[in-house]
């Protein structure tokens, strides 16, 4: 699979492609967010190539033969990440969000070796999809398929809604390809989209709500994201 | 070198055209028909851990009605001083004092981990120092509503020893949220001996209140 180079990226020796790479998109960013209207998160134009191919990761992933630009191929990846708190005993119930961390080591984009999420408080979602140049602009949608409740195994919930997340990714500015949102409990929802022949990628930081007064113990759910093509 | 550029090519569309057409992985990748019908889909888990926890405040304490469960080391007193013409007439007399002045003092429990037990504990009768006592059953305390429809029973005071349980049966959600405003009175029933009986910590005064939970 062989990308072509963004129209604002230029290709230099390896040792230096990295840091060419990352300088560019910093100053990409900071040009975007001082136009007005421009958004300033990460998303990227790759060639149009058949067939059709989408890429989806939420947490660790897999590339082989280097990264996506560098003509690295997208690979599945069978490691489920979790997202973890444990409230304290005088925190139960007393409204203050409590922040959630994640066991995904995923740090660097696979799009260019970026370093774009900060590992173990952020979980990185991103992906492609690409296709051919014709069928007019298209887009690929991000679903989450979310159970009603987190369960304890012994007849007591948590619901879903009571957790959110916040959305962003280093140098990232302006709206997110996968905003800030909580979840739904019981639904399936958007949670993003990639534009026809796009790269696009979030960092997601999750919070419990804390809202409510469950019973002691240990409460799990997971949830499916799905990236479908038009 | 043509030919073997050819043959990689097809190669490489063949191993493409082979892909999965259904993967559940973190991360996953679909080609072809498979991108708008079963999609590329990736998992996470979530878990919350929440701890076993118990809250008990009698008199001055945290906001436990908008989720504040913290520790509060104020001991409030109960004051009574009858006049000389009040003194044994059986006519109950109510306290001073207390958070909620009048010797009426919030009483709460909130916990979530099934029935919890309350009693009250005292280490003897009060005393004025002098070998004069006054018996805990002079001491009278009524539960009344507050914030919560389910009122919070009070144990009823023992000399030197622990009450009977008060048992607070949870709900089948197991979560506790019970309070009440007790009220102190005194009974005024004996005659005793002119003195001050109790104090602050002092000739058995000390009321502890107990909450447990399995």
């Amino acid at each position: 699979m062989a990308p072509a180079a963004p129209h604002w990226r230029r290709r230099g020796m390896l040792n230096r492609a990295m840091f060419v790479v990352r300088i560019w998109r910093a100053l990409l960013i900071a040009l975007l967010t001082a136009l007005p209207g421009a958004s300033g998160a990460f998303t990227v134009s790759i060639a149009a190539g058949t067939p059709t191919t989408i890429y989806l990761q939420v947490g660790v992933g897999t590339f082989s033969g280097g990264n996506y630009n560098a003509g690295g191929t997208p690979g599945n990846n069978t490691t489920i990440n979790n997202e973890t708190v444990a409230v304290a005993a005088g925190a139960v119930g007393n409204g203050v969000a409590q922040a959630m961390t994640t066991d995904s080591t995923a740090a660097n984009s696979f799009y260019d070796g970026f370093l774009f999420c900060t590992a173990t408080t952020q979980l990185y979602i991103g992906g492609f999809y690409r296709t051919s140049n014709g069928g007019g602009n298209t887009t690929a949608t991000v679903t989450a398929t979310v159970p009603a409740a987190l369960s304890d195994g012994a007849g007591h919930t948590i619901p879903f809604s009571q957790i959110r997340w916040t959305s962003s990714g280093n140098a990232d500015g302006g709206a997110e390809p996968f905003p800030a949102a909580s979840f739904s409990a019981g639904g399936v929802q958007t949670v993003g989209t990639i534009a026809k022949n796009n790269w696009a990628e979030s960092c997601w930081t999750f919070s419990y709500l804390n809202t409510t007064l469950p019973v002691a113990g240990t409460y799990t759910g997971r949830v499916t994201y799905t990236l479908t093509a038009p | 070198m043509r030919t073997l550029s050819v043959v990689k090519a097809v190669l490489a569309a063949a191993a493409v055209a082979a892909a999965p057409l259904v993967c559940h992985a973190e991360s996953s990748v679909q080609t072809g028909a498979a991108t708008a019908t079963t999609g590329a889909t990736a998992h996470v888990d979530f878990q919350i851990t929440i701890p076993k926890f118990l809250y008990l405040r009698v008199g001055n304490g945290s906001a436990y009605t908008t989720g504040t469960y913290a520790a509060n080391p104020t001991v409030d007193q109960i004051t009574w001083a009858p006049t000389a013409a009040q003194v044994g007439t059986g006519t109950a007399i109510a306290g001073t004092g207390g958070d909620l002045t009048g010797g009426v003092e919030t009483a709460a429990i909130v916990s979530n981990s099934g029935n919890v037990t309350l009693n009250a504990t005292t280490s003897g009768q009060l005393s004025d120092g002098a070998g004069d006592n006054i018996s805990f059953a002079q001491i009278t305390t009524t539960a009344s509503s507050n914030t919560t429809g389910t009122v919070l029973p009070a144990p009823v005071l023992v000399d030197g020893a622990t009450s009977a349980n008060v048992v607070i049966n949870a709900p089948a959600t197991k979560v506790i949220k019970q309070d009440a405003k007790w009220a102190f009175a005194y009974a005024n029933t004996v005659t005793p001996p002119a003195g001050v009986y109790g104090g602050v910590n002092t000739n058995n005064s000390r009321v502890t209140y107990t909450a447990t939970m399995p």
